[in-house]
């Protein structure tokens, strides 16, 4: 291997000259690599790879200007997601840690990374021997490549020098410093980035980052991991030999260019280790949870809600809204009752996106991106991971269970993270069943927050039961074991304020692009129903259910109907049941219950069909619909 | 003896990881024979957490009863001292 030992390079400002002069080492595979674009007619596709939680998320946004979802664990990007720079088209991939095709990210990762004409590797400073194992197998993929070393400021901090120009000669390609969060660096990247696309070109002389004939063993056609096959696709493999001689050449490469001085611990350390001893982690994290219930449940709901429900849109927008229209249209008629009736599309609606569900979820949804921003998640799956492993999971199933109390469409995606297929069906179940979506979570915890103890204990007694004794049984019957518990665990650090209000703009946003369209539905159904006489009918058809099994007011059908549609038209409707006195305690309670373990929303099926098949998708909707009506049944029997 | 074993503390070399696709996860990570942990935590009948080379990892019980350490006694620099490991090893 050819080597030089410099002076290490300490991070400061980036310097463009000289990193365009060290760095930019003519290559002489430049016209070798496999021709560009198999779609010519295409812009060239530019991948950025890394390993998992190294910031390709905020690369992307800096190039792109798109907002890609930013978060301080592993598993946060699990699809891919593209945008344009410049003549680009840019496609920010999951993080993986090699390009094997052993989960569904690392399947999506490789694939994007084997199609795409140019790469930018993103590597974390402060973990560069890790990285560099993915480097070796991305470099001996062929194409040409940038890499950018991130996270820079905190090496600096962390007493770990770096001698970029060393690694820049001895891989041939160039490497940029940035500190990505910041914004230190990224000009320079941006700069860099037009050069990598014209290597692409058959007949280029510029640099194309392909230089590797310098590397020795690990990317030795003859003994390569990422060996080529005659003239077509790389063929990556990934046997244990030759991922033991990647790791001892990225263990090589570190040793030449990484210097770490010996640091104390921090306060970040400190608290990392304190919150990872159960002693001291599960107060610290159940007073988390106290303060977002207090947060959501009672300041919310008593100040926030109070004034946009009941002043804004209750005193002020109400009044104006039914007097405008009253004027043109008789109230009673068809067409009154559809507008402005009490399931109206101009009243029902826009009272219960804006001035209810919408408050609570912009505080509920800030609060779960500062945490998943500051990296407690992960220690949370730490903790977890004994108590998961009755339910054939890993501690790791808590960072989809978590995330599917903000969106349990979303977390239904996030399962890829999880090891076996058995875990992802597990997981998906408790999902569905025992999770509620933010915005009913968030009525919950308003509704909770007014009953007496006695009764918020029996609803959380029967939903943890019913958890335990769901995730029991399908480890005991479903075939398979589940896999352990193997997580790299992100740095403890501040959530950033403004990646945390991008990250609620954008929840918010989606939430009222998906509900709203299906609460305009509901309530056009919903009021011809009211109208038609049809209400009557539906109603006294559920009363077995309704009045018989469960104890509640036959109004509650609707609740049923409008949860069938989207669970969050339920919870406001059932919000609005319970604020004008129609539901006794433990009527409320039982109605709590069967809201919470209802079925999942249409959006949340079509995940479930697409990433669990159609019998598991059907069989979790009826499992729900029978786990919701048993458990308040048996909840009524206990009040009684 | 056993990564389950490990105290909170103490410094531990790895010196045999099971086989199958735990042994490929934990090379990427640079969690290979030879090199040099530090247990930072160790939770009863659950997971224990190492750092090694600057990164926290956290290993599952069942998988800490698998893989084999020995245990270094003398009392290291805290960070730092995970890089340059296979010599010492040796």
């Amino acid at each position: 291997m050819k080597t030089r030992q410099t002076a290490a390079h300490s991070f400061t400002a980036p310097d463009p000259t000289r990193h365009r002069d060290t760095a930019s080492a003519k290559s002489p595979h430049c016209d070798t690599i496999p021709k560009q674009c198999s779609h010519c007619d295409t812009a060239p596709r530019l991948a950025l790879a890394g390993n998992p939680n190294v910031g390709k998320s905020v690369v992307f946004q800096a190039l792109t200007g798109l907002y890609a979802e930013v978060s301080n664990y592993p598993g946060t990007t699990v699809d891919i997601t593209s945008g344009r720079f410049g003549s680009y088209h840019v496609i920010d991939t999951p993080g993986v840690f090699s390009l094997a095709d052993g989960n569904d990210e690392e399947r999506v990762a490789r694939d994007a990374l084997l199609d795409c004409d140019c790469i930018l590797n993103i590597l974390d400073a402060t973990h560069l021997k890790r990285d560099l194992f993915l480097t070796l197998q991305l470099l001996a993929l062929g194409k040409p490549m940038l890499l950018a070393v991130n996270l820079m400021d905190q090496a600096e901090k962390s007493g770990i020098r770096l001698d970029l120009p060393a690694l820049s000669r001895i891989l041939g390609v160039k490497i940029i410093p940035i500190a990505a969060a910041k914004g230190i660096g990224l000009d320079l990247l941006k700069e860099s980035l037009p050069a990598l696309s014209r290597c692409t070109s058959p007949d280029s002389d510029q640099d194309c980052g392909s230089n590797r004939s310098c590397i020795s063993d690990a990317n030795d056609p003859n003994r390569s991991p990422n060996t080529n096959d005659q003239g077509g696709s790389p063929r990556i493999a990934d046997t244990e030999e030759a991922y033991t001689r990647l790791r001892e050449e990225a263990d090589r490469l570190a040793a030449q260019v990484v210097r770490i001085r010996s640091r104390k611990p921090t306060c970040s350390d400190k608290l990392g280790h304190a919150l990872l001893n159960p002693l001291t982690g599960i107060p610290c994290f159940a007073a988390l949870l106290c303060l977002l219930f207090f947060f959501i449940g009672r300041f919310l709901s008593s100040t926030v809600v109070d004034f946009t429900e009941g002043y804004l849109m209750g005193d002020c927008y109400y009044h104006f809204i039914f007097g405008l229209i009253a004027r043109f249209l008789p109230p009673d008629s068809f067409l009154g009752n559809l507008l402005i009736g009490e399931y109206g599309l101009l009243t029902m609606v826009p009272t219960y996106l804006f001035g209810l569900l919408l408050p609570l979820l912009i505080g509920f949804y800030f609060s779960l991106a500062l945490l998943e921003d500051s990296g407690l998640l992960p220690r949370i799956a730490v903790l977890c991971d004994r108590f998961f492993m009755k339910f054939g999971l890993n501690g790791k199933a808590v960072i989809p269970l978590l995330l599917g109390f903000g969106c349990v469409t979303m977390a239904l995606v996030t399962t890829r993270i999880l090891g076996t297929k058995r875990e992802r069906l597990i997981a998906s179940v408790l999902l569905c069943i025992a999770v509620p979506c933010s915005a009913q979570f968030s009525v919950i915890m308003v509704i909770a927050g007014t009953l007496p103890p006695f009764y918020l204990f029996c609803y959380t007694a029967v939903i943890l039961s019913l958890f335990f004794l769901l995730g029991s049984l399908l480890n005991r019957f479903l075939p398979g074991t589940g896999s352990d518990l193997f997580l790299a665990l992100p740095p403890l650090r501040l959530p950033g304020l403004k990646n945390g209000l991008q990250k609620t703009a954008m929840k918010s946003k989606h939430f009222l692009r998906d509900a709203g369209p299906m609460f305009l539905i509901g309530s056009l159904l919903i009021s011809t129903l009211f109208y038609t006489d049809g209400f009557v009918t539906l109603r006294e058809l559920l009363l077995p259910l309704t009045e018989g099994l469960l104890g509640l007011p036959g109004e509650t059908a609707t609740l049923f109907l409008m949860s069938i549609i989207k669970r969050d038209l339920g919870a406001a409707y059932l919000h609005s049941m319970a604020s004008q006195g129609l539901l006794s305690f433990p009527q409320m309670t039982v109605a709590l219950t069967v809201m919470t373990l209802f079925v999942p929303c249409f959006a949340s099926l079509a995940i479930l069909f697409k990433e669990r098949g159609a019998a598991a998708a059907c069989a979790i909707w009826l499992g729900s619909l029978a786990a919701a009506f048993g458990a308040g049944g048996l909840m009524t029997l206990l009040l009684q | 003896m056993k990564l389950s074993d490990v105290n909170k503390g103490s410094f531990c070399y790895i010196r045999s990881l099971p086989p199958g696709n735990i042994r490929m996860q934990a090379l990427r990570l640079g969690f290979c024979p030879h090199a040099k942990a530090l247990c930072l935590s160790r939770i009863r009948h659950g997971p224990v957490v190492l750092l090694l080379a600057d990164q926290e990892i956290a290993c599952g019980q069942r998988l800490a009863q698998r893989i084999a350490v020995s245990r270094l006694e003398t009392d290291l620099p805290w960070h730092g001292s995970g890089q340059n490991t296979k010599g010492a090893a040796k």
